[in-house]
């Protein structure tokens, strides 16, 4: 572009930019620090470097608020819905962009209509539904209810790319005497890679950050996710902000990694995966 | 109903003589409780009687060594959201958590009558239900839950900043305003305030209508439910208007509406403020944060006439059995190894409340005094144990806030508490 | 009749009935086991429950007990009467047209920002995005230290001079204090929405608009902003469904007070429905709050949809 020098004025936006970055990221900084300060420390200067760094916080948080359970129990749910939802959306946005298209747009709107209807309302009664499978206080209920929630979403989020897939690659591999499993499973899902990572990505992050669905599910059973194992511990009364940050921070670990790893990708995902 | 509400020291202790076991019959019946019980026992408590628990839980299962027995814990908010669920649809845990009264979601009074709870009336701790607490424990005349513990309130002063100022313990609502003044003058916080967490908004509320209230009429609850008295128009508004003279006098922390708990402790651990009124059941976490034990709970003062003091006093929230458990005998036995003495008296160190079936001298020299007070007759049950659902305690949650924020008047927010006492 | 002729026969008879399944089969173009789980799930999960919730709206269940009474609308004219839910309706308001005003706002800035030629164009996209992608309740309780009396906010407002703000305890600025943590968490996703929509405006248009000399304001009101249309209305309808429904960020600040002031529609049916126990009551009022979600976010769509092909 023409106007595209570096110029003083850019400069001085450049820093600007830079100082309200820093000031925006603070609350991670601190996040981060006062976890490894003792009491003595934080409550005197809760903003300054730790350089005395202690890890008994982190040994509190990880016994008292059973993290260690509650990693396991979200690594379960968030890996069993990701199955679920990866194989049963990709399959279904397979016919909805193949099918007829008047069967397609009915099938599209009957979807969307979870979209608008409230979700709160089928909470208590998806509940009791449950019950009566004998699924309460199991990880599967969270399996169920996120391959439900967010079908539709990751449904829409494939057909768009499939849809733009030619149909020449299918029918190519129907001459070959390819079945219609065979054809989607050998040809279309490895082409709709990108979909899948985008799929993976933005649910992975809803379903590993919810906390009102498993508050009301999984409460009283040993399967309380992170977010809900981690409010239960601070709920309790807990007057170190160390410990409690070290448990908020054993909390969101693995999303920052996530993060670290895949930030482009995220953002991506996010900017065009909620066009959907 | 008994109508005059006295509390005597003989109701709380009633259990004694059923609880002090000699050893050879407690090792009898620790053999007896050692049956072969097998399968799966879940246990659901709050998070802040998990360490107390934990320890029961722990000895049990060593006695039974075929029962998988999975302790959750989990905040009571977090329980009164899910547990009413679970009970009706036949989910919840086996031991659950249970509130006296029928003021709470989980309140026995609102869960019993619905059959969702084994009936406990011929277990041996029955025996202990204090006769001050018999109706709001006991729902026609049955016994659905465990509780093993009293509840009670008042100002937790923090004897370090107190003596230091060389005050005398004040005995009339002049005098302690008097202490506050002088508390404030020598730049210390008389009273930490944390309501920004909901429940503590009542404590000062409660502790002073033991006085204004029920003392004047000790059968306000049962005359409330006659249609007799309101709110409105009552000691209510003398206790409401007390508590608002110690906002505007300044002796509060400031932002109290926006203070939570945790912070309030803080203060009075640290030093920074005086006291604050909190309950029995925060004591331990006190002692833990300030590192130290000179604290004393005190009776607080309501009137002119120190005659007229009076403590409120409730039962902690205990443990029912779900009616629904696939493994009743063995939640049922649990509760009574819970009753054994040696666990009583555990669970009394853990949680440094006084336990019933405990003598007297056991009592921590922290509630001395305030303990006679309810051994002689001046105790107030715990107001919303007699309430008929939970909409008249959250009325006055908010409306204290309210009236913290100074956005409604008293009149306000007893009007509303009124309208929700009356299910409108 | 010979064996033979009899097979023939059944035969006969079983092709059309056969080829009409086989019609019915084919009709759709693809295997119906491709979309068969998806509906079962979809049905089973979202819709049938949704429908009962409903259905409850009408009833006086308070979730404990065995009997369910029809009791009609009961339940809706209560709310008419109810001061809190009405404050709560107010309340939601407020926090989602804010939200979508700064989001908007500072999420088109940051794009614009973040798309020119700074050199650290790349790094600030990641320290704004992050917090999007973090757990809201856990980022949540860390705030409510940030905002603590002698937590690190009143520390710096102290050090310049001023006086401690009531952060949480005060109605008006808990009310703000809400609002500037979810815009915080959320912004980022503004941002990298507008900065997918910039990818979309082809250079040439720009240059050739600097050739005709059209100033830089010129040329982002003339030219980025109208071709920004569709990433606008993504924007808009999102932050709206986010600002209407949010839930954890109040459940760990402020739980909804001091008094009633950030009460918003979906903690007052938490409250109702789970610590009230009125679950028949709270159906009543998550319906008609979708029924507002509806009416205010399909108008706005309808809006802004129009705005796209006018300018597109």
């Amino acid at each position: 572009m023409a106007n595209r020098r570096y110029t003083t004025r850019t400069f001085a936006l450049e820093a600007a930019m830079v100082v309200a970055a820093i000031i925006f990221i603070f609350p991670i900084y601190l996040l981060v620090t006062i976890a490894f300060k003792e009491r003595s420390t934080w409550s005197l200067d809760p903003m300054a470097i730790p350089l005395d760094p202690t890890l008994a916080n982190f040994q509190r948080a990880w016994s008292d608020a059973y993290l260690g359970d509650a990693l396991i129990s979200s690594i379960v749910v968030v890996t069993g819905s990701l199955l679920v939802l990866t194989f049963v959306g990709s399959f279904a946005a397979y016919f909805l962009a193949r099918c007829r298209p008047a069967l397609s747009n009915t099938l599209y709107l009957f979807f969307l209509l979870a979209m608008i209807l409230p979700f709160q309302l089928g909470l208590l009664p998806l509940y009791q539904m449950m019950r009566d499978l004998n699924l309460l206080g199991s990880p599967v209920s969270l399996i169920v209810f996120y391959a439900g929630y967010q079908l539709p979403f990751t449904v829409f989020l494939y057909t768009g790319y499939i849809r733009a897939l030619p149909r020449a690659y299918d029918e190519a591999a129907k001459i070959d005497g390819a079945s219609d499993f065979q054809t989607f499973l050998h040809v279309i899902f490895p082409m709709v890679r990108p979909v899948t990572g985008t799929v993976l990505i933005l649910n992975c992050v809803f379903i590993w950050n919810d906390f009102m669905t498993p508050l009301l599910y999984l409460q009283g059973s040993s399967w309380a996710t992170i977010p809900v194992a981690v409010a239960a511990f601070v709920d309790q009364e807990i007057t170190d902000w160390g410990i409690v940050f070290a448990a908020l921070l054993i909390g969101v670990a693995p999303v920052m990694l996530l993060f670290a790893i895949l930030q482009r990708r995220m953002m991506e995902g996010f900017a065009g995966g909620l066009k959907a | 109903m008994t109508s005059s509400v006295t509390i005597s020291r003989r109701g709380f202790l009633g259990g004694l003589a059923v609880a002090g076991f000699s050893a050879g019959l407690l090792s009898r019946i620790q053999t007896s409780y050692a049956q072969d019980f097998s399968g799966e026992l879940r246990v659901l408590c709050d998070s802040a009687k998990r360490p107390a628990l934990q320890a029961a839980v722990d000895k049990f299962a060593a006695i039974n060594p075929k029962l998988n027995i999975r302790l959750n814990s989990a905040s009571v908010d977090q329980l009164m959201a899910t547990v009413r669920m679970q009970l009706s649809s036949g989910t919840a845990p086996d031991v659950v958590p249970i509130w006296p009264g029928g003021g709470v979601p989980l309140s026995v009074h609102q869960i019993a009558p619905g059959g969702f709870l084994a009936d406990l009336s011929g277990q041996p701790f029955a025996a202990n239900t204090p006769s001050f607490a018999k109706d709001v424990m006991e729902v026609d005349g049955k016994l659905y839950w465990f509780a093993n513990q009293p509840s009670v309130m008042g100002p937790i002063v923090n004897m370090r900043v107190w003596e230091k100022t060389g005050l005398a313990q004040p005995k009339t609502w002049p005098e302690f305003l008097a202490a506050c003044k002088t508390l404030k003058d020598a730049g210390v916080t008389p009273m930490a305030l944390g309501a920004g967490t909901q429940w503590i908004t009542q404590l000062i509320t409660y502790s002073l209508v033991a006085t204004t209230v029920f003392s004047d009429n000790p059968a306000f609850a049962e005359d409330m439910k006659a249609g007799k008295v309101k709110f409105v128009g009552s000691g209510w508004e003398e206790a409401l208007e007390k508590y608002m003279e110690l906002l505007k006098l300044g002796y509060f922390n400031a932002n109290p509406a926006g203070t939570s708990f945790e912070e309030s402790q803080q203060l009075v651990a640290s030093g920074q403020a005086a006291m604050a009124v909190h309950t029995s059941g925060t004591m331990a976490g006190m002692i833990k944060a300030a590192g130290h034990r000179d604290f004393v709970m005190w009776p607080l003062p309501g009137r002119d006439d120190a005659a007229q003091t009076q403590v409120a006093v409730g039962i902690t929230n205990g443990y029912g059995v779900s009616d629904t458990s696939k493994n009743k005998d063995a939640a049922i036995a649990f509760l009574d190894f819970m009753n054994e003495p040696e666990l009583q008296a555990m669970w009394a160190e853990v949680t440094l409340v006084p336990v019933f079936g405990q003598p007297p001298e056991n009592t921590d020299p922290i509630y001395t005094e305030l303990m006679q007070y309810v051994s002689d007759g001046k105790g107030a049950l715990y107001m919303d144990n007699k309430w008929p659902n939970p909409r008249v305690q959250e009325a006055h949650f908010v409306g204290v806030q309210e009236l913290l924020s100074g956005t409604t008047t008293i009149k306000d927010v007893l009007g509303r508490m009124d309208a929700a006492y009356a299910g409108t | 009749m010979s064996i033979i002729e009899a097979q023939r026969m059944q035969l006969a008879q079983h092709r059309p009935k056969t080829s009409a399944w086989q019609r019915l089969l084919k009709w759709g173009g693809v295997n119906y086991m491709f979309i068969l789980p998806a509906l079962i799930i979809y049905v089973a999960v979202i819709l049938l429950p949704i429908l009962r919730g409903i259905d409850y709206a009408f009833t006086d269940w308070d979730g404990l007990n065995r009997t369910i009474n029809y009791i009609g609308l009961a339940n809706f004219q209560r709310m008419i009467g109810d001061i809190q839910v009405r404050s709560a309706i107010g309340t939601t308001l407020i926090i989602a047209f804010a939200l979508v005003a700064i989001k908007v706002v500072f999420g088109l800035l940051l794009a614009l920002v973040v798309d020119s030629n700074l050199k650290t164009g790349n790094y600030l996209r990641i320290v704004f995005f992050m917090p999007v992608v973090l757990t809201p309740i856990i980022v949540s309780y860390m705030w409510k230290y940030i905002f603590s009396n002698q937590g690190p906010l009143n520390l710096l407002l102290n050090l310049a001079g001023f006086e401690s703000l009531r952060w949480l305890g005060d109605p008006t600025i808990a009310l703000i204090s809400v609002i500037i943590v979810t815009a915080w968490q959320s912004v980022g996703l503004s941002m990298v929405i507008f900065l997918a929509g910039l990818q979309a405006v082809p250079p040439e248009l720009n240059e050739a608009a600097v050739i005709d000399g059209a100033t830089p304001l010129k040329r982002l009101w003339f030219i980025t902003l109208p071709l920004l249309a569709p990433s606008m209305t993504i924007c808009v309808v999102i932050a709206l469904i986010q600002g209407l429904r949010f839930f954890d960020q109040i459940y760990a600040l402020t739980r909804g007070g001091p008094g009633y002031a950030t009460e918003t529609l979906s903690t007052m049916i938490y409250r109702i429905s789970f610590q009230f126990g009125e679950f028949s009551y709270g159906a009543a009022v998550a319906l008609t709050f979708s029924l507002i979600v509806a009416l205010i976010v399909l108008p706005v769509m309808q809006v802004l949809r129009k705005r796209e092909i006018v300018h597109g």
